[in-house]
């Protein structure tokens, strides 16, 4: 009795008393990931009692509707539903305006764009984002909110493909562009560039910041 | 005395337990509400709560919250039909919110200790959850703000854990 006294009083009253590892666990169960992984930032005790890797459950998607009204794509806020668990956690889009768009999906990255042209993809699961080269980058793209920029910004697709991992591509009436860029998850490097037409010289390449490849964490 | 109070019996039919916290404190209470706890349920299975139950870990606040919790709860465990004695699930949630809400940091932290140790699940969940949601949103350094907790990683380890998932620490 004694000594249980002795342990919990070592820090004093006003202190947190240490939780056991299993309890500690217990308790980040229901967090995000990204609070998950904060919290072994926190202290000694925390960052060895939470693994370093973390399995995702398997996962749905569900987005706001891709063309609809403002009102519409408010109401349905995304959110990632998890059918083992029946549990959904919402997540934010990387644009915080209205008009942004998800354009596709692929390797649990989703991408969107937003009025501006600018295009990124999103680990929901993380929150870690990727800003690709915007499509204003493309020379002649880059007149403003005008009507043909509109028109571009409904058309943005990202679509997968078996080499480059990621391929966006708009279309105008006499304009394709298309933006390739291979994805390493292992080396975490972005490599990213756009292309006018069928022509191969490239309008801009980009290579990303290792960190913004997915986090070590899931895989 | 221990004895003869753990042959009495009240009303509802069970048998009378003891527990007696870190601090001396007696509660006398029914096997019903005490078997909540799992730890305990297998010590009344062994028959070894005769000379009351010591529970060298837990201070007498804390388990005069845990008591009043089982107390709460026990209609919702025994689910016997005995409609007068559980409380209902509105109250029930009012008593749960009210509970958690109340305690400062270190309290609750003593709580959930209690709960795991003794092992009661549905209060060990819900003080769990009630810590998550303070943590939600929270960098590392409003955390150890919040809980008090202090940072004892050196600024190399503590750079080095950040690194590997910068992509969280963005912000």
């Amino acid at each position: 009795m004694a000594t249980a006294t002795a342990t919990a009083s070592r820090k004093g009253d006003h202190d947190c008393p240490e939780l056991p590892p299993d309890t500690l666990r217990l308790i980040l169960a229901s967090l995000p990931i990204k609070s998950r992984v904060r919290a072994r930032a926190v202290c000694a005790a925390w960052s060895s009692a939470l693994p370093d890797k973390i399995d995702p459950f398997p996962w749905l998607l569900r987005l706001p509707p891709a063309h609809g009204d403002a009102a519409a794509a408010a109401a349905s806020s995304p959110a990632v539903f998890f059918p083992s668990t029946g549990t959904s956690a919402g997540f934010e889009l990387p644009f915080h305006r209205p008009g942004t768009r998800c354009v596709g999906m692929h390797d649990g990255w989703i991408a969107a764009v937003d009025v501006d042209l600018g295009v990124r993809i999103l680990d929901p699961l993380s929150g870690a984002r990727v800003d690709l080269p915007p499509l204003t980058a493309c020379p002649g793209v880059g007149f403003g909110r005008g009507r043909a920029s509109r028109r571009l910004h409904e058309q943005v697709e990202y679509r997968q493909s078996p080499t480059a991992v990621t391929d966006c591509f708009a279309r105008e009436s006499n304009r394709r562009l298309t933006g390739v860029g291979t994805f390493d998850v292992k080396s975490g490097s972005l490599e990213m560039l756009w292309k006018d037409g069928a022509g191969d010289d490239p309008l801009e390449a980009c290579r990303a910041p290792t960190w913004f490849a997915p986090p070590s964490f899931f895989r | 005395m221990a004895a003869a109070a753990a042959e009495a019996t009240i009303d509802g039919g069970g048998k009378m337990i003891i527990l007696i916290s870190a601090d001396g404190k007696r509660f006398e209470v029914t096997e019903a509400v005490a078997s909540q706890s799992q730890l305990i349920s297998n010590m009344i299975e062994d028959d070894c709560t005769e000379n009351g139950v010591r529970l060298p870990n837990v201070d007498g606040d804390i388990l005069t919250m845990v008591v009043d919790y089982c107390n709460m709860h026990a209609g919702d465990a025994a689910a016997d039909g005995d409609t007068t004695k559980a409380s209902s699930t509105e109250e029930l949630k009012k008593f749960d919110a009210e509970l958690v809400q109340a305690l400062e940091n270190p309290v609750l932290f003593k709580l959930i200790l209690a709960a795991n140790f003794l092992n009661i699940k549905s209060l060990l969940d819900m003080t769990c959850q009630r810590v998550a949601d303070m943590m939600s949103g929270k960098t590392p350094e409003q955390m150890r703000e919040t809980f008090s907790i202090e940072n004892d990683f050196t600024p190399e380890e503590e750079a080095a854990i950040r690194q590997e998932n910068a992509w969280a620490f963005d912000d």
